[in-house]
């Protein structure tokens, strides 16, 4: 299936007066129509720096220095700043972990659906509200809160507000930067089921970020593992799941206690991630590998794939097909 | 203290909370002459924390969790209700003397390991302030002292932890520094809360592995407060499961997960994320949030959202009863609750 989304070699630095800090370091994935791709990593790994890369929302000190990112075929990183404002929103939207936020606090939930509308498309107060009351609807609020203002409602709702807000231009791909993150985990499941009947229903994509692998398992088709800046791992959720390779994914894996099964002894992962600024040489992740070999500590492994939809950046796993 | 009521066996009872309860006073800011509201945060708490025994208090946000930690480190007065320490009341004790005698046996984890440490001070400070404002400073060297707990939390070298800044630590590394802080004084309780929230998933095990050892170790009563009730199984070894201010259900973690009886417990536990299941595979059908608990009605509080809500759920507030043997529940839907609305009613 061709990509809709395809993140080539992507490069992002923070440049600050003493140094240069490599944040994402030559990423590359692709994300298809109407799939959940989940991008996982913990704090500082570079995967909401990469997905506010994709939609050019990085901000000083952090550039993008090299690398592509194509959206049906169209490069974003070439578009002029007219270009990209008529494209965000429509083609690709942004859902924020803080729904607090992303939403204006002091005009109406009605108000921030008419903003949408009207920078985007010709359409009358009348038609611009009727699509509002009906995305409202559509991810389980009651279109007369449209007279709310974001501090009336619960976290929970301000979340659907800010998905329903995402949903209003049909863009063919979601980012969904950590969205169910501050939220309770009852709430978080009533979220996750809810964009999951929408995207069935309305054949969207969605790439996913999150810390919290174990929730991506359930909900996205395939799942990408970032480590300090790389994608460490990038295979089908049930794969991934079943048959982790990377000695990183591997320790996520059994990071997360369980809630059946016998209660046994978990190890972690000893150590920390790295300083970007001085990462160490060869696999960045050597330092905490319990499988460490010696060429791990002078060669950085490269991200090949084991078997046709199965990538790993892994010495312990010597390329059988290499990737272009 | 600790001399005059001898040494701490493990199963003892050192920390007991009796009918706790915190209303806050809600004024209205833009009519002030109207009657204030009361907000109930916690609502009539029992629980028991033993040495040797790690207690998990589960909820989510606004279930009256941290009120409960800050109630039982005197942080805030209670509205009623009280707090046993080795069997006397604490509860209207006042003055510094005493608030820093109950300190030395009672200490306190925060969330944000990253605002619980002073930024511009070194590790070595953090742990020689409570050493020396105790007076649990040994004779020799108080460096030996703070090398000691360094190592205990896992810090080694411990000479060169010792001589760093916070912000030279990660996560992790901070909440260990905080932990031999609370260590510092050898309490005999220590309250944690949300100790391993603000962390990342692959060193969230090392501290819950620390607690463990701890626990064993130093016969801690450990109060271990989390919305993470899959965290809650892997080191509490009693749970009790809060609701809008309330305890709705408490037990040996295993019994309270493995077969859960209150409505609410089974729907936190059906919302945890399980890659096992798939999410098309059990569908949760609650809606809502936990609600603000501002004068409330009589009645359970988790009625508006039960599956199973009959109309004795909206009229009469169940009580927290035993059913089972290491479990007890506060539900309308178990015998033991139904036998004593009976009695009461006959007796009435």
């Amino acid at each position: 299936m061709p990509s809709l989304l395809e993140v080539d070699d992507l490069v992002v630095d923070y440049l600050t007066p003493n140094r240069v800090v490599r944040a994402v370091d030559t990423v590359s994935f692709d994300v298809r129509p109407g799939e959940i791709v989940g991008l996982a990593g913990e704090s500082g790994c570079g995967k909401s720096t990469s997905a506010h890369a994709i939609l050019r929302l990085l901000r000083p000190p952090a550039e993008i220095t090299s690398g592509q990112v194509l959206f049906q075929g169209q490069n974003l990183l070439a578009m002029s700043p007219n270009e990209l404002r008529s494209f965000r929103w429509r083609n690709i939207s942004i859902v924020f972990q803080s729904a607090m936020n992303s939403l204006n606090p002091v005009i109406s939930i009605a108000d921030q659906f008419l903003d949408t509308f009207k920078a985007h498309e010709h359409v009358s107060k009348k038609q611009a509200m009727d699509r509002a009351a009906e995305l409202m609807t559509l991810v389980g609020i009651d279109p007369a809160r449209l007279k709310s203002f974001p501090h009336e409602l619960s976290g929970g709702m301000r979340q659907r507000v800010v998905i329903a807000l995402a949903l209003s231009l049909s863009p063919e791909l979601i980012i969904m930067d950590e969205p169910t993150t501050a939220l309770d985990v009852v709430v978080q499941r009533d979220i996750l089921q809810e964009i999951e009947t929408l995207q069935k229903e309305l054949k969207f994509a969605v790439l996913f970020i999150t810390h919290d692998l174990s929730l991506l398992v359930e909900f996205s088709s395939r799942i990408a593992i970032m480590y300090a800046g790389k994608i460490v791992e990038f295979a089908a959720a049930q794969e991934l799941f079943l048959r982790p390779q990377h000695p990183y994914t591997v320790g996520l894996m059994e990071s997360f206690p369980s809630l059946t099964g016998p209660r046994k002894a978990l190890v972690g992962i000893p150590g920390s991630p790295p300083d970007l600024g001085a990462p160490p040489a060869g696999c960045r992740f050597n330092p905490r590998c319990p499988r460490v070999m010696n060429v791990c500590r002078s060669i950085p492994p490269e991200l090949v794939a084991h078997s046709p939809e199965h990538l790993t950046a892994c010495h312990l796993y010597p390329s059988s097909l290499r990737v272009a | 203290m600790t001399s005059a009521l001898g040494q701490v066996e493990a199963g003892d009872s050192v920390l007991e909370a009796q009918s706790l309860t915190k209303h806050f006073t809600v004024a209205s800011s833009v009519l002030p002459w109207r009657k204030s509201k009361r907000l109930h945060a916690v609502d009539d708490v029992n629980l028991v924390l033993k040495a040797g025994t790690i207690t998990a208090l589960v909820g989510e946000s606004g279930s009256g969790k941290s009120t409960i930690a800050r109630l039982l480190a005197r942080i805030y007065p209670p509205s009623s209700g009280s707090i046993l320490f080795r069997g006397s009341d604490v509860t209207r004790q006042r003055g510094r003397r005493n608030a820093l005698r109950y300190r030395s046996q009672v200490q306190m984890i925060f969330q944000d390991p990253f605002s619980s440490l002073n930024p511009v001070k070194r590790v070595r400070h953090h742990l020689a302030r409570p050493l020396r404002n105790h007076h649990k400073v040994r004779p020799g060297s108080i460096n030996q002292q703070i090398e000691e707990l360094l190592t205990t939390v896992g810090l080694v070298p411990p000479a060169e932890y010792a001589r760093v800044f916070p912000h030279q630590l990660s996560g992790g590394q901070r909440q260990r520094v905080a932990i031999a802080r609370a260590m510092a004084v050898e309490p005999i309780v220590l309250l944690a809360d949300e100790p391993i929230s603000m962390l990342d998933v692959s060193i969230r095990i090392g501290i819950m592995n620390l607690m463990l050892r701890l626990k064993t170790e130093r016969n801690l009563a450990f109060l271990y407060i989390t919305h993470d009730i899959a965290s809650a199984r892997y080191v509490a070894d009693e749970v009790l499961v809060m609701y809008a201010g309330q305890v709705v259900e408490r037990g040996q973690t295993e019994a309270v997960l493995q077969a859960p009886m209150h409505p609410y417990t089974r729907l936190l536990l059906s919302a945890v994320p399980n890659p096992e299941a798939g999410l098309q595979t059990r569908r949760v059908e609650a809606r809502g949030e936990v609600p603000t608990v501002i004068d409330p009605p009589a009645g359970c509080r988790f009625a508006p959202r039960c599956p199973f809500v009959m109309d004795v759920c909206r009229t009469t507030t169940p009580e927290l009863l035993q059913e089972g043997n290491q479990q007890w529940v506060r539900c309308h839907l178990y015998p033991a609750s139904t036998a004593q609305q009976q009695t009461s009613l006959s007796a009435g």
